[in-house]
Order: C-alpha cells, then structure tokens, then sequence
C-alpha cells in the first residue's frame, strides 16, 4: 500500500477505512479489468496514477487503501482484518452474465481442490477465523471475454470497466452500494 | 445397474481446464479412471521473437502459482544464451530467492490443501474439511501455517523487490543485492518458520503411523524418478545434473541439463492434450518416471543439511532398500523439502559472499542456446531457448513440472478410484480421495488468470448411452 494524501471529507462519508482490493493478471487481457478499475477509480479521485501494476497508489489518510495483486493469498486476511470494509475486483466470465455484478459477500470457505488459489469468500473467512475480524465484504467483478496474452482490455471489458468505476466512486462518495445481480 | 460415467470437472477457462471421467462397470465398480488436462501452450508462441533479456520478465507470467520459478529457469538459460555466467553472488541470491518459493509453495500446500484430508479425515463434513476446519482444530498451527507461507514469500519480496513481476535475474546474475539489515530481517523469522515446519512433520509421521493401511493402497505403483542433485548425489533444487533411477532404484543416467532431449520422449493419448514424457531408452510406458518431491527424494542419497536429512534417513527407510512408491508419502517428502529450504536459508546467509555487491557479469560471449533447469516446487522445469546474434528468442521449448508427472497422476486417479470407489452409490468421500491423489502431486493445474464465475467441481454420472444421471456438485 501506498503512502497517504490529505483528501476532503466528502469522501468516505462511512468514516470507515476502506480497501480497494483487485486482482487479476494485467498481462492476460480482461483478466486483469480489475488494475484498470482501481486506475480509474484513483484517477476519479484525483490520485497520481501508477505506471504500472506493481507501483502503489497512493490513499487518503490511509482511510481509503489500494492494493492489486496478482493472485489472492492466505497473508492478504491479515490486511483485510485492518480494515472495516474491503471491495474485492475481478473480471468474471461463465455463468455469471451480468457486464457488472456488485454484490455484497459473507465469509464463507470456498473449496479449491487442486490449487493454490482463493476466492473473496474464502479471505474474509480467514479475516474473521484467523484475526476475528469480520471486515465487510464487496466484490465488484466486470465480465471478461478474452484472456490472451496481451496488456490491453477488450472493448467490451473496457467499457464495462468504466461502469465499475463509477459504482465504486459512488459508493466512495455516498456510503451507498448500489448492487448489481444475484450472489 | 447400467454402466455409467463419473465426470469431475473443475471447469476453469484456459490451461488450468482438467477433468477426471470415472467410467464405471454394470456392476458398480471402476472400469477405467482417467485424467484429462487441456494445456495451454501457446505462450511458446508468444515468446518467439522476443529478446532473451526480456525473457526472465515474460515467463513469470505463464503462472500465478510459481512465477519465481519461471524466472529463474529463464534467467539462467539467458545467462547461457549471452555466455555470461553469472558471479557467485548472484548464484546464491538467486537460490535464496528459490528458497522463499519452496517455502512459501510447499508450506501452503501441505497444511492448507492437504493438511485437511490428513488431520480431519477424508470422510470428514466437506463442509469443515478445510482450512478452516483445521483452524478450529488446531488454531496456534494454522496462524504459525499462515506466517510460514508468509516468511517465504517475504524473501522473494525482499529480493524481487515487486509484487507482481519480480526485477531481479538477469542473464549474468541479479540486479540487486541484499542489504545487512535485509538479512538480518529474514534471518530474525527463521527459528519460527523452521519449528511450524518441524510441528508438520511430526503431524504427518503420525497421521502415518495411524493409517499405514491406507497409504499401503492409495495409488501406489512403481516408477522411475527423476530431477536434479548435486555432484555427490545429494538433493539439489537450484543447480546440477539431473539423475534418473529406475523403479528398483538403481541409476539409470545422470546428465548434463543441456542434454536433456538425448533421454526424454514424449508420448500422446488421444484422451489429453498434456503429453506424457518418459526415458526414451525403456519407451512408453515402461520408461515413466515422477518427479517433485517424491521424486527428488528417492533419487537423492543425501540431503546437505542436517535436520532434513535426518528426515531422509527415516523416509529412506519406509522404501527398506527401494524407492518409495506411496502417493500419500508426497507429503513427507514435500515437508522434508520445506525444513530443507529453511535450513539452506541460513547456509546462504551465513555465506560471506552473499553480501557482496557483485552480482552482475556484464562481458557476453554469445553462445546462441541457453537451457536453464531448476528444480520447481512441483518438479523439474526446463527452459530451453534458441536465439539469432541479436538475442532475439527464434525459438524455445518448455517443459513444466506437472507435465512430468502426467502418466504418475493418471495412473494414481485410476489406482484410487478402483480402490476406493465402489457402486451404485458414489459418496463424497470417495471422490474426495480422487481429488486427494491429484493433490498429492500439488500439480499446477490452475493458470494465471482465475476470474469469478468458474463452476465448482461438478461429477456428471452418465450411463453407457450418454445419458446424465445424476449430478455432483462440490
């Protein structure tokens, strides 16, 4: 996470501390949607944006944090239990059909069986077990249809990306998550 | 009772796509088990024409479970395409990179995917079977598990410098080098990471003792056994020749890296798209061999260090003479692997010249081809690039760790699920123990893309005309 910028108020009116957490692989086309939504999202709020995946985007007061990763991983509950509210991005394909799906998610484990991966559900459950903290949930995912090996979104994916932004400013802005689609 | 088909299928978008089909007899018992793989590989493609410098940054991306491992292969098949070896500064800050890898990767396996099936049981409430369930079991373990896994990757940050694309080999070394107090930070965690490691093992010797009878039936077949060790035959996980042992044990070759298409083969079946290698010299199928853990330790002597080969002794001695050929025993060996690593982490800092700053070798002598070899968390990796005078990638070739043990996790499905699977009715526990014989291998099934929306496990049970019967969720 990066260092802390002094912000107005009107951000963040929960007063709660907030992490923005997107994962994906930004080499992988519109698996990586979620880099490009947390960029836009700290271009929303007039954040100094990162070149690249790797550098960190500054926060607010450390009230609103960011962070991508490349994959999800049992270490990152220790984050996620410092914070009130974590909103997890990702692309999402198969049977969710929805080009933006916002929901809201309870910990809960979720089976991986043969690797080594893990799912939102699955973090905040280990937030809650581990550090017994039960951080809010959100998962903000936008719908991907190519996932070759390129840097750039598609078009579709990259409009919808847009469509997350916005939801994810408002909620910033409001305190109010508008949800999208069924758990 | 009709014959019928048990599908189980994590169905995933890309290379991490593969299936177990169970076709099952009229009377209720396995005919055939089969494990299908749809490999991605196209990302040869994408590498040709690319620079060899570029290389070690590119590949990491091929996997999001073992990018460290990606990019030290790569990195070290530059360093022969450039003829720039690299000093032996960078040599060990490479391997103690490797080290975070094999920490980080085989302490998340064993007590967060295995670690279930063992200490819960494998007939335990799905529902709890689970990290969580340990959590609840045994609370202390399962935050020291958690902090292991962190402690490896904590060394790979602290050297790569970034999250995401590690910077740091190079063909002819590393660019950067360890600071004091970086040191002394890793070197502060160890004890802990060494004693978790340690409260594994004692976890795994036991639970082996209680269920002897079950390890003596779950997939156990012979092999031969193949990966890398050091010049006096000891375990070796970053540099050395490969070894090859039969299913007696005796050897059957010890080569040179650079040599490695004179041995290996590869075999197609019609019902995979992963092919199946195997020592060209016995042929297909008697010349199968595993690698990864079990394999690196049937065919080492030795270990280096002295409380993981403490370890090998005792696991030596479950083989009485012979390669141990028990599935489940992949857990020990990945453990005595884990305690391994930790303990090479202090050799190669207590090494004086790992402080150096020299840790590039900037004078090139182009030699054209450039095999980079390491041993990976799930076996053996090969990197083998071909470039023009310019350094441009012409072409390359890769073979990954879980394709060698193609034909072993196969083999291992259809031993267990014609052990443990008995009809009509298919219990969630059987087919948890299908899963457990893939698990053991720890394959790298999954890519490096995993969005949302992916289906569970579904078992699909056809009957001989294709029609579905029934439907197992997970």
């Amino acid at each position: 996470m990066g260092k802390s910028l002094h912000r107005p108020d009107y951000y963040n009116p929960m007063n709660k501390k907030i992490l923005l957490l997107g994962y994906g692989n930004p080499d992988r086309e519109d698996d990586g949607v979620a880099w490009h939504v947390l960029k836009g999202v700290a271009e929303g709020l007039s954040l100094p944006l990162p070149a690249t995946p790797d550098d960190p985007i500054l926060s607010f007061e450390n009230r609103v944090n960011f962070q991508f990763m490349l994959q999800l991983v049992p270490e990152i509950s220790e984050t996620i239990a410092e914070h009130d509210c974590v909103c997890f991005v990702d692309a999402h394909t198969g049977d969710i059909t929805e080009p933006v799906r916002a929901i809201r998610i309870d910990p809960k484990f979720q089976k991986s069986p043969f690797t080594h991966h893990l799912t939102p559900y699955t973090c905040l459950e280990l937030a809650d077990s581990i550090y017994h903290k039960k951080t809010e949930g959100f998962l903000v995912s936008i719908r991907g249809f190519s996932f070759q090996f390129e840097e750039k979104l598609t078009d579709k994916t990259s409009q919808y990306s847009k469509i997350a932004v916005v939801l994810i400013l408002d909620w910033l802005k409001t305190g109010v998550f508008k949800e999208i689609g069924v758990k | 009772m009709v014959a019928q088909k048990i599908t189980i299928e994590p169905v995933t978008r890309i290379e991490g796509h593969a299936k177990v089909t169970i076709r099952m007899t009229e009377n209720g018992t396995v005919d055939h088990a089969y494990l299908h793989i749809n490999e991605f590989r196209g990302f040869e493609k994408f590498c040709e024409g690319r620079m060899v410098f570029e290389m070690p940054l590119i590949t990491p991306r091929i996997c999001g479970i073992c990018p460290v491992s990606h990019h030290l292969a790569s990195a070290k098949a530059g360093d022969e395409v450039m003829g720039c070896p690299p000093p032996r500064t960078a040599s060990l800050l490479r391997e103690l990179m490797h080290m975070g890898q094999v920490i980080q990767s085989h302490g998340m396996h064993f007590f967060e995917l295995a670690g279930p099936d063992l200490l819960l049981g494998f007939d335990s409430d799905p529902a709890t079977r689970n990290v969580i369930g340990l959590l609840a079991a045994d609370p202390e373990l399962t935050v020291k598990a958690v902090n292991l896994r962190k402690f490896g990757q904590e060394i790979i940050h602290t050297l790569g410098g970034r999250r995401i694309h590690p910077v740091f080999a190079v063909p002819g070394g590393v660019n950067k080098s360890l600071h004091l107090e970086e040191r002394e930070t890793i070197l502060k965690e160890l004890d802990e990471s060494i004693r978790t490691i340690e409260a594994g093992l004692s976890i795994m010797k036991d639970w082996a003792e209680k269920n002897a009878e079950d390890i003596n039936k779950f997939g156990v077949f012979d092999t031969g056994y193949f990966g890398m060790v050091t010049p006096e035959n000891g375990l070796e996980l970053y540099e050395g020749n490969i070894r090859l042992i039969d299913r007696e044990g005796k050897q059957l070759e010890c080569f040179d890296r650079r040599d490695y298409l004179d041995y290996i083969a590869e075999h197609v079946e019609s019902w995979s798209y992963l092919k199946f290698p195997y020592y060209k010299k016995l042929g297909y199928p008697q010349g199968v061999y595993r690698v990864g853990p079990l394999g690196r330790l049937n065919i080492a002597d030795k270990i280096d260090t002295p409380m993981a080969n403490a370890e090998l002794k005792i696991f030596k001695s479950i083989g009485n003479g012979r390669p141990v050929n028990q599935t489940l025993y992949y857990h020990y060996a990945r453990l005595i692997e884990t305690l391994f690593a930790a303990e090479r982490v202090a050799v190669l800092l207590d090494d004086p010249d790992i402080m150096s700053n020299e840790t590039l070798n900037t004078k090139h002598d182009f030699k054209g081809r450039g095999v980079g070899v390491i041993e990976a968390p799930r076996g053996t990796l090969i990197h083998d690039y071909h470039c023009k005078p310019n350094g441009q990638v012409e072409k390359l070739n890769l073979i990954v760790s879980t394709g060698h043990n193609n034909w072993a996790m196969s083999e291992a499905v259809d031993s267990v699920a014609k052990t443990y699977i008995r009809g009509p009715e298919v219990k969630e526990g059987m087919l948890n123990r299908v899963e457990a014989a893939i698990r053991a291998h720890d394959p790298c099934l999954s890519c490096s893309t995993h969005a949302i929306g992916e289906m569970p496990i579904v078992a699909e049970i056809v009957d001989f005309e294709g029609n579905l019967i029934r439907t197992i969720s997970r």
